[in-house]
């Protein structure tokens, strides 16, 4: 029997390990968006402030996480309303808020219920609630894979507004600000 | 007997006068009809308990904006043939639900809607004036699919099932979609036109324009009439808020919102001669 040449024995090994490499990628990726097998483990999160420019700019930061997609979803939150670190980045949300749960769907869509001092924005223009809500989506779309959509409850219940603009009661979607 | 014959020659006279104004020529009936009144729903934003944002020197956006919309009916009204009517949705610094905003805005079967409001932002760099258009696609995917749809790049999909009630509740509103875009071109144009006539003549104030942008209102949901959100300027911005506070710079807004609902009614004009 003929011997393959070396340079097949060459294409067939460098094709067997890129394939293998894609696997591996894949495997990670699935189990990272995946709502079992979840590891309580330390994570690096990005979170959302404005920059002096107005915009959403991300903000590294490393958190323990839970063993659910839920826990991870508050830990992520209350480190989005505690606000950033850096001195060039502002908070979106007032500093009392709390989240007072956190519901998936099978649509992925997550409610959060917040407490209602979400409302208390008194500085809250078009331009600062548009901020405080695509801060919060664009954590959370980033961050989770679980996650398509969002939706905002207020002690338990739909609201219209937070601060009588934005129309909140939809799943809310990813969004940059011009 | 003569009673009745009485009776039918009275209801036969009054059935050809009844007839003369359709037989009179077209032209004297053009002649003689008015040019359509503009119904204009200004709406105020905030008041009451609601005070919406506050500047730095403690300006409040709900006074700043009934100042805004009082001298807004006030040119509309003093305009030249009684073209428009205004009619503001709160009279007074009075808390007014959104829904209650827009059910007074259908029931007085207005021509257009224009919220009135002013800007806060968390970085108070942020400055300038702009317009708002209700939009179906409102989040950055929808934007982009909603463009790709239209430029015929994707088959058109069914929305999925938890979207699908809000998507059928913007569509019933869809049938002003492209006036509502079109008023908000036209204010861009005219605010910016007012202050750029402003700048020229010496004047050091001046106002950025931030261009024309869609969202979701909920102020703007429902609203059967072409409508727009304009957000002013900025009163987290030092300067903004104090050109907020000059009544030289109310008065050029207002100047520049004038001009595009002037602009609008001579469209709806248009129209009308075009339906005849």
């Amino acid at each position: 029997m003929k011997r393959p040449s070396k340079p097949l024995i060459f294409v067939i090994s460098i094709i067997s390990f890129m394939l293998g490499a894609f696997a591996v990628k894949y495997i990670i990726a699935v189990r990272k968006d995946s709502l079992f097998n979840y590891a309580a483990e330390q994570k690096k999160i990005k979170l959302y402030f404005v920059n002096r420019d107005g915009k959403l700019q991300a903000e590294k930061r490393e958190i323990q996480g839970a063993t659910s997609v839920l826990e991870d979803v508050k830990i992520c939150v209350a480190e989005l309303v505690k606000g950033p670190v850096g001195k060039e980045l502002y908070g979106t949300f007032p500093k009392e808020t709390y989240l007072r749960e956190a519901y998936l769907d099978d649509n992925r869509c997550i409610y959060l219920d917040f407490s209602k001092s979400i409302l208390n924005n008194q500085n809250g223009g078009t331009t600062g609630e548009m901020q405080l809500i695509y801060s919060l989506v664009d954590t959370l779309l980033e961050n989770f894979g679980q996650i398509a959509s969002v939706r905002i409850l207020v002690e338990g219940q739909e609201v219209t507004t937070i601060g009588g603009h934005l129309d909140v009661n939809r799943p809310l979607r990813g969004k940059k600000l011009e | 007997m003569g009673k009745i014959k009485l009776s039918c020659l009275l209801f036969l006279a009054a059935g050809l006068l009844a007839q003369e104004p359709a037989q009179k020529p077209a032209g004297a009936e053009q002649a003689a009809l008015p040019v359509k009144v503009i119904k204009v729903v200004i709406d105020p934003g905030h008041g009451g308990k609601d005070g919406g944002a506050v500047g730095s020197n403690g300006t409040r956006e709900k006074d700043i904006v009934f100042e805004i919309a009082n001298l807004l009916a006030k040119k509309l009204v003093d305009a030249p043939e009684q073209r428009f009517k205004a009619i503001l949705t709160r009279a007074e610094d009075k808390f007014i639900t959104l829904e209650d905003r827009i059910s007074f805005a259908n029931q007085y079967e207005g021509d257009l809607f224009i919220s009135l409001h002013a800007n806060s932002s968390e970085s108070n760099r942020d400055s300038g004036f702009e317009v708002y258009y209700n939009s179906i696609a409102t989040d950055d995917s929808a934007i982009e699919l909603a463009k790709r749809e239209n430029a015929g790049a994707v088959e058109k999909k069914d929305s999925l099932p938890a979207d699908s009630m809000f998507v059928l509740w913007d569509l019933a509103q869809n049938e002003f979609q492209k006036e509502s875009m079109e008023f908000a071109d036209k204010i861009q144009a005219g605010v910016e036109s007012s202050f750029t006539k402003h700048v020229a003549e010496g004047k050091t104030q001046s106002l950025r324009n931030r261009g024309v942008k869609q969202a979701s209102f909920a102020v703007l949901r429902g609203v059967r009439m072409p409508a727009v959100l304009v957000e002013s300027a900025y009163l987290s911005n030092f300067n903004d808020e104090t050109n907020l506070r000059s009544p030289e710079f109310k008065e050029k807004l207002v100047s520049g919102l004038f001009e595009a609902i002037n602009n609008m009614a001579k469209k709806f004009d248009k129209q009308m001669e075009g339906a005849k």
